[in-house]
């Protein structure tokens, strides 16, 4: 009998360029390769593995597989998965291949679009060019494709248990699946902008009974009680603030490649009306009429001339912000801009607000994830 | 807190006033936990402890009864001085968006320094330690009464002890 022991598909744990790219399950559970396991592993989120596409680009992508087989006159074979894992020669000795590479055949990653795939692999086995091809087994994988190898705070190295900010499949979950089918990093942070308010008000909504503060990011990214929270559990609660929100958005962007940071604007500053995550009112955050500070998610410098996405609010995108009636419009890739220029700044603030709504570019940071 | 804000929350919210006092000198209360603070009503569902370089942090999660609809957060703050416990309240207010938030004053306010916001949020400093009672559930509750009765019960560990000397 002709078996598959394991396949790795991150069998190169110092680059991302031909295999998949270094990630664990959460902050407690590692994922150790070779990712698929015989007997271990049955369904495809039993063996998980993640593809960066900017890095694999026109690149052959390999996997490397162990086989083995019980039949003492089966000494050598062409193992394959017609139209999935290209064709090639196994030898065995004493039963026992060692681990071969393999190269696929347009793996998901060639797609050039973040998602998610669960795919089975039905491998078959020929002990000749002239003999049938014959199935022997399948193996079922969980694939995520993100646009870029994961940005801070995402680490992919060292590739360790210890280390808490490799990638997070609990997150990839998420976010391949809140931006799938994106092309670009703009639309992918865009995408998962618009899912992240769209959680409010079942799963989130914005904090008022606590004075807008944050309950899953005051210092570290509380992302395993944000998860718990989407899977229906009670999390940290139901309440979150703009800070919690610009972690959230920037955090599982980050996942898929983009560059976003957490960064706020301030001090002190009147509001036009607007709509919290949560809230289907038009008021000024809770009928407050100013906030002592704001955070989004923030590319480049996190300046007047850099583009926010912010996944808290939806301000009014009419000709002119500071009056009913109010045409939502969810910030995503909007310039902040400067006073007059009617751009987030403009829209968030009223014209007595916005010269205390600037940017504070020296509190950019990308919270822990813990 | 990034200098600029701290500066913005210090002057927003009186810091000089309160800043650096106590009504109970420089007692201290050391190895806090929920264990024996008992809400009628209400049933621990949770409780983490961090211990970040400043001060060790116990966060808490209280149902009413069996339902999550109603839900209080409880974090105390166990700084090593008074001094450390009101950086900490101004760590708390900063990360505050509401421009509402103001200083609790009169006969029933716990701690030597308290903020809230229309009953349903409540930051106080009480020598070293800082409590914020926070709502985490849909259905909102009021928490002066909670954040009296945690006050109490702090007291009394407080008035029990030997003065620490710091």
């Amino acid at each position: 009998m002709i078996a598959i022991e394991a396949i790795k598909f991150n069998h190169d744990t110092n680059a991302a360029t031909h295999d998949a790219f270094n990630i664990r399950q959460n902050a407690t559970k590692f994922i150790s390769v070779p990712e698929w396991r015989r007997f271990i592993c049955v369904n495809p989120e039993d063996s998980r593995a993640a593809y960066a596409i900017a890095p694999t680009r026109g690149n052959p992508i390999t996997i490397e597989v162990s086989l083995s087989s019980t039949d003492p006159g089966v000494a050598f074979i062409e193992v394959r998965v017609e139209h999935q894992v290209k064709a090639r020669p196994v030898n065995f000795v004493n039963g026992k291949s060692g681990f071969v590479g393999f190269e696929l055949i347009k793996p998901p990653v060639t797609h050039g679009h973040v998602g998610i795939w669960d795919i089975a692999w039905h491998w078959e086995y020929r002990v000749g060019p002239h003999h049938p091809w014959q199935h022997f087994a399948t193996t079922r994988h969980r694939v995520y494709v993100v646009l870029d190898v994961p940005t801070d705070p995402w680490k992919q190295a060292p590739y360790n248990a210890g280390n808490t900010q490799l990638p997070w499949t609990d997150v990839l979950d998420y976010a391949c699946h809140w931006a799938e089918g994106a092309t670009s990093k703009d639309l992918a942070a865009a995408l998962v902008t618009q899912r992240v308010y769209a959680l409010g008000p079942a799963i989130v909504t914005y904090d008022c009974p606590g004075g807008g503060s944050s309950h899953y990011s005051w210092g570290s990214f509380d992302c395993t009680a944000f998860i718990d929270r989407l899977r229906g559990g009670i999390g940290n609660g139901i309440y979150l603030n703009c800070s919690d929100c610009a972690t959230i958005v920037s955090t599982f962007a980050d996942a898929l490649g983009c560059n976003l940071w957490q960064s706020k604007m301030g001090w002190g500053f009147a509001l036009n009306e607007l709509l919290a995550i949560g809230s289907n009112t038009w008021q000024t955050a809770c009928g407050w009429g100013s906030f002592s500070y704001h955070e989004v998610a923030w590319e480049g410098g996190g300046t007047a001339n850099d583009d926010v996405f912010d996944g808290c609010l939806q301000v009014d995108g009419d000709g002119d912000p500071t009056v009913a009636p109010h045409i939502p419009l969810l910030p995503q890739d909007l310039r902040f801009g400067n006073p007059g220029d009617l751009l987030y700044r403009d829209r968030l603030a009223t014209p007595a607000g916005r010269p205390n709504c600037n940017p504070q570019p020296a509190t950019k940071q990308r919270r822990l994830v813990v | 807190m990034q200098a600029e804000q701290k500066r913005f929350v210090e002057k927003r919210f009186s810091a000089r006033e309160w800043r650096g006092q106590s009504k109970h000198g420089r007692r201290s209360i050391r190895g806090f936990s929920f264990e024996q603070w008992k809400v009628p009503g209400w049933k621990l569902q949770r409780v983490q402890h961090d211990h970040p370089a400043k001060q060790t942090t116990v966060h808490s999660l209280w149902s009413h009864g069996e339902s999550t609809s109603e839900l209080l957060a409880v974090d105390v703050f166990e700084c090593s001085s008074v001094e450390a416990a009101h950086d900490q309240v101004l760590e708390a207010l900063g990360n505050m968006q509401s421009g509402v938030v103001e200083r609790l004053d009169g006969k029933n306010t716990p701690g030597d320094v308290a903020f809230g916001l229309n009953d349903t949020m409540v930051l106080f400093a009480l020598a070293n330690l800082v409590v914020l009672i926070r709502n985490a559930g849909p259905s909102v509750v009021q928490v002066g009464e909670i954040a009296r009765q945690l006050d109490k019960f702090l007291l009394r560990r407080l008035e029990s002890k030997p003065t620490d000397k710091d």
